[in-house]
């Protein structure tokens, strides 16, 4: 990041850590005509300042003397309210870039926040414990409250970002060091010939300071974890991808080349090898995809028969159902259905079209072929008789044949069906 | 008739040059694109009637290619080797005039073309099928309102499109004209664009059982 602009409430652009609280979302810039809703923190001025910098700074902003202000610390200052103001301000002007010295120690309005609520937090806490007895103004108290907020600002300070282990490791020994300092002070204070009510709050203040401490390391662990559980997951999908890819389709490919010079095997090999691609690809995780449902059965009978024949099937389904006994006659007549029509029609492709729907179950089977008069097919031939319309028949289905010579045919068959698969995302249990 | 300007959008050197070799004798191929923007400016420059759109595309997918051209004359034809209904109704919905398989013949491929040019709509078996699915024609939901969406006639159309009918056996045994129809299948593409993504949400949840 560069350090360009400043926090003067005229420019505050995107590059720039935005120290200013606006009404807007974190990070966008801010045009200058909206000074009314946002609330900009002058730099700390490190060429005209006593000790920090803070009452030099409030005083710019404010328009006053910087003297002023400084007395006004002052007079806090001997209630013991201004020995954790002071580092307060400071800590939180800090993150605002100096025109002429700037470190990008704190990034963003968001971190800011964050810093803001855990000193504020910390700050009410020590201020509510310097209350009790011992008397306002426990001085003992408040320097340990200021060590242990410093402390806290530097563990949690950038902890939003990207970050490197030496760099952490520094501030996550600097934070420790100061919170240390400050909860031994409080700690020594606070049991010094007291009750175990304060002895008890004690812990507690300190219990809350270790979970504060280690939230944001627990959190990016938690998250660097997710992350690698992660790489872990698609690793090991890919490999099983490999795998597939490597049983079916390198093999197909193999075969393909050996056989190069009959096309038809070639042919053959490669329809077989497509569908079955298709299958592993748009049913993945599917478990209708079985024999048991009209889907899965169509497109197994499909696949056989086109093997067996070597006329390209074309397979559209609508809605879906379990294949019970009178679709299994059903799916059988149509099996029948396309082996004569890839057989006898001499078309080029045929077209299967399947309905479940309203509790029937329609399929179409159709070719473009040369087509036959059914007056007229020869006894010998049962297909038709036998396969089609005697196994609709036994069950309460019907079977339409529809041919005329030269326009192809189609056989339509009907039935009943009482388990549809449901049609929504419940269905994916079944 | 005119021969069609055409653009084909693909990524692989393979299926275009394909294509090309087979409508090349019967549509003038004016430009060609492997990538969303590559396509985005070619179809920019060439203005052609008609864009032959791969749905899978490095930079994006087909529909954003529909989407990066919103003031454009041509028409596109989805071409596609995806049995992903998903894939399918999406670039319909971004717009596209018609969806065929890649296994198509190449004599069908310039008639579907020629149709998606003049305007009309073009429905493979497959996209018939994808589209009486998403329009919910199952049992338990006939109470849904997107069934609504479908005229009976528009719905006995798709049927015979999925059945594999081309649209003039269709016009013969429906006994009506040719242009009724296209009219009936224009009708559905917008119906499918026009509809809510709460309704084909719905229609996406039930798509992933199957």
């Amino acid at each position: 990041m560069v350090a360009t602009g400043s926090c003067d409430d005229d420019v505050v652009t995107t590059s720039t850590p935005s120290c200013a609280f606006s009404a807007g979302p974190p990070g966008q810039s801010e045009p200058s005509g909206l000074k009314t809703t946002t609330w900009t923190i002058p730099p700390l001025d490190p060429d005209n300042r006593w000790f920090g910098g803070v009452a030099a700074a409030l005083a710019t902003e404010v328009g006053v003397s910087p003297a002023l202000v400084r007395a006004g610390f002052v007079a806090v200052g001997l209630t013991g309210w201004g020995l954790l103001l002071y580092p307060l301000l400071w800590l939180w002007l800090r993150g605002c870039p100096t025109p002429l010295d700037y470190t990008p120690t704190l990034k963003g309005v968001d971190t800011n926040h964050a810093r803001i609520g855990v000193m504020a937090i910390f700050g009410g806490l020590f201020v509510g414990l310097s209350q009790l007895p011992g008397g306002p103004g426990n001085l003992g108290l408040a320097g340990a409250g200021a060590l242990v907020m410093s402390g806290m600002v530097v563990l949690w300070s950038d902890s939003a970002t990207d970050w490197q282990l030496p760099t952490e490791l520094r501030r996550f020994g600097g934070g420790m060091t100061l919170i240390g300092a400050g909860v031994t002070l409080a700690v020594v204070m606070l049991l010094d010939g007291r009750s175990i009510g304060v002895a008890f709050l004690a812990v507690l203040v300190i219990l809350t300071f270790f979970t504060a401490m280690l939230g944001p390391w627990l959190w990016r662990a938690g998250t660097e974890l997710n992350e690698e559980r992660l790489r872990r997951i698609r690793a090991d999908e890919r490999a099983a991808v490999a795998a597939h890819l490597h049983d079916s389709v390198l093999q197909t490919l193999t075969l393909i080349q050996r056989n190069a010079t009959d096309p038809a095997t070639t042919t053959r090999l490669a329809r077989r090898q497509e569908r079955e691609l298709r299958e592993w690809l748009y049913s993945a995780g599917s478990s209708s995809i079985t024999d048991e449902y009209l889907r899965g059965a169509l497109a197994g009978i499909a696949s056989e028969i086109e093997e067996l024949h070597g006329v390209p099937i074309e397979v559209v389904v609508v809605g879906d159902c379990r294949v019970d006994d009178a679709g299994e006659a059903l799916l059988k007549a149509a099996r029948e259905a396309m082996a004569n029509a890839s057989r006898h029609s001499g078309a080029d492709q045929i077209d299967v079209f399947a309905e479940a729907a309203n509790g029937r179950l329609t399929v179409f089977v159709r070719d473009q072929g040369k087509g036959f008069d059914p007056e007229v097919v020869p006894d010998d031939r049962r297909g038709l008789a036998d396969s089609i319309h005697g196994r609709l028949a036994r069950v309460d289905g019907t079977a339409v044949v529809t041919s005329h010579l030269g326009e192809g045919t189609e056989v339509e068959l009907s039935t009943t069906y009482v388990d549809p698969v449901q049609s929504s995302a419940g269905a994916e249990n079944q | 008739m005119t021969r069609k300007r055409v653009v084909l959008v693909d990524d692989h050197d393979l299926v275009r040059s394909g294509v090309r070799s087979e409508i090349g004798h019967a549509v003038d191929i004016v430009g060609e694109a492997a990538t969303v923007d590559e396509a985005i400016a070619v179809i920019n420059q060439s203005e052609p009637d008609v864009v032959l759109l791969d749905v899978h595309l490095p930079g994006g997918n087909g529909p954003a290619v529909i989407a990066g051209l919103p003031k454009t004359s041509a028409r596109f034809l989805a071409l596609s080797v995806s049995d992903s209904a998903d894939d399918v109704i999406e670039v319909i919905r971004a717009g596209a005039r018609g969806y065929v398989t890649k296994n198509i013949s190449g004599e069908d491929l310039v008639a579907a073309i020629e149709r998606v040019g003049d305007g009309d709509a073009v429905f493979s078996p497959r996209l018939a099928g994808f589209v009486l699915d998403a329009f919910s024609i199952d049992g338990p939901e006939v109470a849904d309102p997107e069934l609504d969406l479908l005229t009976a006639r528009e719905q006995e159309v798709l049927r015979l499109l999925a059945r594999g009918y081309a649209y003039k056996e269709i016009a013969r045994r429906l006994t009506i004209s040719i242009k009724t129809v296209e009219s009936h299948a224009s009708a559905v593409l917008r119906k499918l664009q026009l509809s809510n993504r709460n309704e084909l949400s719905h229609w996406a949840a039930r798509r992933r059982i199957i």
